[in-house]
């Protein structure tokens, strides 16, 4: 196959971005991830397979999709799925009128997403900005990742990846090696809860950081601010120190948690696990930042 | 806070400034002095009779000199007054005295029973005389049936109004004094006049000369009121001051403006003389931050201003242009809301020799505006190439804290469409924006916009063999069948068709209007302050000596049709997922009972997104209809051209159009302010719609066009997104865009306004291309404003 022929689900494009990296930035995300934080706020970038969302509200019970497939019931509050079932191919989110049966994610070609990413070339380059790839996480979909960013570097565009820092592949890990900026998330220091909070441990994470490091990629580093699992002093010490051995961090951004992602964990039919977790005070927010910034490398709030 | 200096308002200047915020007072003077002008007047030249009645208004109407001012002069006996224009239309002021204070749509106070009296006395009058009974007597059936279905406001007269959407020659006036001028003009009137052009141009001369004398006898009324104020005032320091003010208006404008106060006043004196002379929205300013700029540079050298002094009066000037408040009849109210005034300064951009025109007197335009930050005045910023970052990230900047009553205008493409339409490169890098957004040369150029064509009703007409689809009515030429149609070109050779007949219609109803305003309104003032119109002895409404002039029809619905047209393209004629007849059945039927081809018609390409399919179409329609009017010859030569902009027009144009296939509904809104997308429709990224619209050729659309973003204030929340906003922004202009504003507020803010309306008062919001207050719209203008996509920070 040639490398423009390789695909990945595509769950988002989102152009003039001011966050994500430098300058003006079109941030592209792919679906599919090796972890599974428990307070993922993009649940439906976590499967490499597109997938069906449903909206019931959004219903308008026009009787579309009425007995169109096994796994769907039209009742009054709208469709309901039975996950159990459902293959997620797509047929009855292709009638829905409303989008109260949606597809999260769509394959993409690299030529075709390309494309697509060379639409604000004028802007990037007037803004010092570029591509962001981001997920999920850019690195599971290796190939067509690599491919991606090759033929946008060669077409002078700056490319960043966000990543949690795990790669699954050599490949995985050249992509992290080629791209001009990282992103790199942490998410807690010790081993033991970053395995029941991420699904994996951080060694594989801490190491992959060391290594960018090493090479003097540019890196901002990530921190969501997690009550209870990601935000106490010892956690946070720790992570400033590992933060200020690597040498090419060139700014923090803390990302406070938030709940957004909730809703979408119902269009999925999934349990949203972090339900009832309170928004950390400002003040401690404020706090940490100054932990961080006592790295001497700029610590900014949000993205 | 970047380098910008600030200065905080001082309490005489908040005082005249809340003094602004009422609800607009009727005021009869204008219309009472004018029409007994006009009955004593009788038989004799009409540009004469004009002239002469300004003259008996300026010597008669109330002058007051407020607490605190240092500038001087009021459009109306009242601090915000609305005056009545009954040479253009009387009939209505009559038939809407009771509801003017309780419309839904911008309210003045109950008019008292002095005003009522007067109203009935003079306002009859006009029957029969004024312009919009006469062009009713002229237009034939064809015209009459079109206005008001699928035109609107379209001419003057229609929407009770002068040309306005002018900027006079001011360095010429505050260079020479109008003392020098009239002694031109009556040097000319020591010889005979012998050819029918030195006889017109002799009783030109004699109307510029009564209207410039009154511009002078109208200053020294202030200048002798001071002085009397000055005799019984108590305080020394406001003595002095009202000494101050006898003595300027004494001298100006009458001789050469030597200070910069003295600049200021004069300019402010003649540009009430033109509002009251001949007024529509859009008597602009011009470039005053390079015209002013000797004197202050003079003044702050020779140690006499400080550059607090300086934004001090210019605050006073902007508080000035918001005394009037332009009241309109409650046909003409729907398609411009929100007392529009359009007084626009044009700062920024190239000079004419296309060196950076940004001096420091521009920086303090941008302080006082930022303290003053009403509705009347407008601030459109120029961004060329020449321009500094600095000079962009302040005019960014400036954006965002007045939540984005900013209107940018890109140099470069804007000097490419003036030139197209056949000004000199000097001439168009010396641009100024009028109105909504229409490019124009000041002192130099007359380009009028008025009201607007609903090219949705065009393509409803393309769709239904000619008839309206609300009223069945045959309003179009019989195109055919629609279900028999099988291709696309089919569809679009019915569009053309139908544009053409609408369009010609359209300029026969211009034309007819221009002709009775050459016969019945000239405007002697503007004339005079015109060196093409002065030299020649063509008034401005004759488009005196050929002034370059340009006329362009306003396109509403644009991105409603070639969203429709899209969606027929691909799902019926590629895809063929259903038939024509299924659609027109749709269309019919308002889409009831065909939820799932509305939601096909929905999900395909729309505009505002970078999508070729749908954008190409857009150019499509832009470039066809621009070419059918530039085969139409104005008056006097002037060139019809196209614009792209709605006012707030999209919705009672809506309001005349069923079902269409991008997927809207029947009666609702059309896509607003131009080219801005439909509302909610663009969801691809700011960069996205900014590119949608930049790929247009703006050539096409060279009266002017509006797009309007909504930006959550979010997303510019610090200084490093701000700069990459404004880069984002010089991007924009600097690939193809033309226009472009921003409104930043939150839709929470917004829906607390509603609610809380009071606690609102002063909340500014961008409607279509101007400045209202929001608690001034109504409800449905506020819903829809609430509704436009806001591209949230990501
Ligand atoms: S996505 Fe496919 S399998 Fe799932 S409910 Fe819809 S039609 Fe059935
Ligand atoms: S197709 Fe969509 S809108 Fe129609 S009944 Fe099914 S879920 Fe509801």
């Amino acid at each position: 196959m040639a490398a423009d022929e390789y695909t990945a689900v595509v769950f988002t494009i989102t152009r003039g971005s001011f966050v994500d990296g430098w300058g003006i930035r079109t941030t592209i995300f792919l679906k599919g991830c090796p972890l599974r934080c428990k307070w993922c706020c993009n649940p439906e970038s976590q499967q490499p397979y597109p997938e069906l969302g449903v909206t019931p509200s959004e219903c308008n019970q026009c009787g579309a999709c009425r007995g169109l497939c096994k796994s769907l019931t039209l009742e009054s509050g709208g469709p309901v799925v039975d996950r159990a079932r459902c293959t997620n191919c797509g047929k009855c989110a292709e009638v829905c009128p409303t989008k109260a049966l949606a597809m999260f994610g769509e394959a993409y070609t690299v030529e075709r997403a390309f494309q697509e990413l060379m639409r604000d070339k004028a802007y990037y380059d007037r803004s010092g900005g570029g591509v962001t790839i981001g997920g999920g996480e850019a690195t599971m979909s290796d190939k067509f990742t690599y491919a991606l960013v090759k033929k946008l570097q060669e077409a002078g565009v700056h490319v960043a990846i966000d990543t949690c820092g795990y790669p699954v592949s050599p490949l995985a890990l050249k992509v992290l090696e080629q791209a001009d900026l990282l992103l790199f998330d942490l998410k807690g220091f010790d081993p033991e809860r970053h395995r029941r909070d991420t699904g994996v441990s951080n060694e594989v994470i801490h190491d992959t950081l060391r290594h960018l490091g090493a090479l003097g990629k540019d890196i901002i580093i990530r921190l969501p601010l997690v009550p209870g699992h990601t935000d106490d002093d010892e956690t946070l010490r720790k992570e400033a120190a590992l933060i200020a051995s690597v040498g090419s961090v060139r700014r923090i951004d803390l990302i406070p948690y938030h709940d957004f992602g909730a809703v979408k964990y119902e269009q999925l039919g999934r349990p949203y696990k972090m339900a009832g977790t309170p928004r950390l005070p400002d003040e401690r927010v404020e706090e940490i930042r100054r932990i961080f910034e006592a790295t001497g490398i700029p610590t900014q709030i949000g993205g | 806070m970047g380098t910008r200096k600030t200065f905080e308002m001082s309490d005489r200047v908040k005082k005249l400034r809340q003094a602004v915020l009422e609800t607009p007072e009727i005021c009869v003077e204008r219309a009472m002095y004018l029409t007994q002008s006009f009955m004593e007047t009788e038989g004799e030249n009409i540009v004469v009779r004009r002239a002469k009645a300004l003259s008996h208004i300026l010597e008669n109407m109330t002058v007051a000199i407020h607490d605190g001012e240092l500038l001087v002069g009021n459009t109306t006996s009242k601090r915000r007054g609305s005056f009545i224009i009954p040479e253009i239309q009387w009939e209505w002021y009559l038939r809407e005295m009771d509801n003017m204070s309780t419309r839904s749509w911008d309210r003045c106070q109950p008019i008292g029973r002095y005003e009522r009296e007067q109203m009935q006395k003079y306002l009859p009058y006009w029957k029969d005389k004024c312009t919009w009974d006469k062009v009713n007597k002229e237009w034939n059936d064809t015209v009459l049936r079109l206005n008001g279905e699928i035109f609107m406001t379209h001419t003057s007269s229609m929407s009770g109004q002068h040309f306005g959407h002018i900027a006079v020659d001011y360095p010429r006036m505050l260079t020479r004094g109008l003392r020098d001028i009239i002694n031109e003009a009556k040097s000319y009137l020591e010889k005979l006049p012998v050819s029918p052009d030195e006889l017109r141009k002799y009783a030109a001369m004699r109307a510029a000369v009564i209207a410039m004398e009154a511009v002078i006898t109208f200053s020294k009324r202030y200048a002798a009121l001071a002085a009397d104020m000055a005799r019984d005032e108590k305080d020394p320091a406001r003595r002095a001051e009202l000494m101050e003010i006898a003595r300027i208006c004494e001298k100006v404008p009458e001789y050469p403006a030597e200070t910069f106060r003295e600049a200021l006043q004069s300019i402010l004196i003649l540009y009430i003389a033109l509002r009251i002379e001949a007024y529509a929205p859009g008597v602009s300013l011009g470039r005053p931050d390079q015209y002013l700029y000797p004197y202050f540079k003079r003044d702050i050298e020779n140690g006499v201003l400080t550059e607090e002094q300086c934004v001090e009066l210019l605050e006073m000037l902007l508080i000035k242009m918001n005394d009037l408040a332009c009241l309109m009849s409650s046909e003409t109210v729907e398609f411009l809301s929100g007392f529009p005034t359009l007084a626009s300064i044009t700062i920024g951009g190239v000079k004419r020799d296309g060196t950076d025109s940004v001096n420091p007197l521009t920086y303090l335009f941008m302080e006082a505006e930022r303290n003053v930050r009403l509705t009347a005045e407008e601030f459109v910023v120029r961004i060329s190439r020449e321009n500094s970052d600095e000079f962009v990230m302040e005019a960014c900047r400036l954006a965002v804290e007045m939540k984005g009553k900013i209107k940018f205008i890109s140099d470069e493409t804007t000097i490419a469409m003036l030139m197209r339409d056949g000004k000199s490169l000097e001439d168009a890098r010396d641009f100024v924006v009028l109105g909504c957004a229409s490019p124009s040369s000041a002192g130099r150029s007359l380009d009028i916009t008025a009201g607007a064509v609903n090219f949705a009703y065009i393509l409803e007409l393309a769709l239904n063999d000619g008839k309206s689809r609300i009223t069945g009515e045959q309003i179009g030429l019989r195109t055919g069948n629609p279900r028999k149609f099988k291709s696309y070109d089919e569809i679009w050779e019915a569009f053309k068709k139908q544009a053409e007949y609408v369009l010609s219609v359209a300029v026969s109803s211009r034309n007819t209007d221009r002709l009775i305003y050459a016969e019945n309104v000239p405007a002697p003032l503007h004339s005079a302050m015109l060196p093409a119109c002065f030299e020649s002895g063509l008034d401005i409404v004759n488009v005196g000596a050929k002034m370059f002039a340009t006329e362009s029809h306003g396109a509403v619905g644009v991105p409603n049709v070639a969203d429709s047209l899209a969606a027929i393209k691909k799902l019926v004629f590629e895809e063929k997922r259903f038939t024509m007849s299924e659609l027109i059945d749709a269309l019919d039927n308002n889409f009831e009972g065909y939820e799932v081809l509305r939601g096909a018609l929905l999900a395909a390409p729309k505009f505002g997104n970078d999508i070729d399919y749908v954008d190409s179409i857009v150019s499509d329609i832009l470039e066809f209809a621009s070419s059918v009017l530039s085969r139409f010859e104005g008056i006097a030569g002037t060139k019809h051209t196209l614009a792209a902009m709605a006012g707030t027009g999209n919705f009672v144009m809506g309001s005349k159009v069923g079902a269409l296939p991008d997927g809207r509904l029947a009666g609702k809104p059309l896509a607003e302010g131009g080219i801005s997308p439909s509302q909610g429709k663009n969801t691809s990224g700011a960069t996205a719609s900014m590119r949608s619209v930049a790929k247009l050729d703006h050539t096409a659309i060279s009266g002017g066009s509006v797009f309007n973003m909504r930006f959550n204030p979010g997303a510019v929340d610090s200084e490093e997104k701000l700069r990459k906003f404004a880069l984002m922004l010089r991007t924009y202009c600097e690939t193809g865009g033309f226009h472009v504003q921003f409104n930043f507020l939150s839709a929470e803010t917004l829906r607390l306004a509603q609610a809380e309306p009071h606690n609102y008062r002063d909340l500014l919001v961008r409607v279509a291309t101007y400045s209202a207050y929001f608690v001034e719209l109504s409800k449905q203008v506020q819903d829809d404003i609430i509704l436009k996509t806001e591209f949230k920070e990501v």
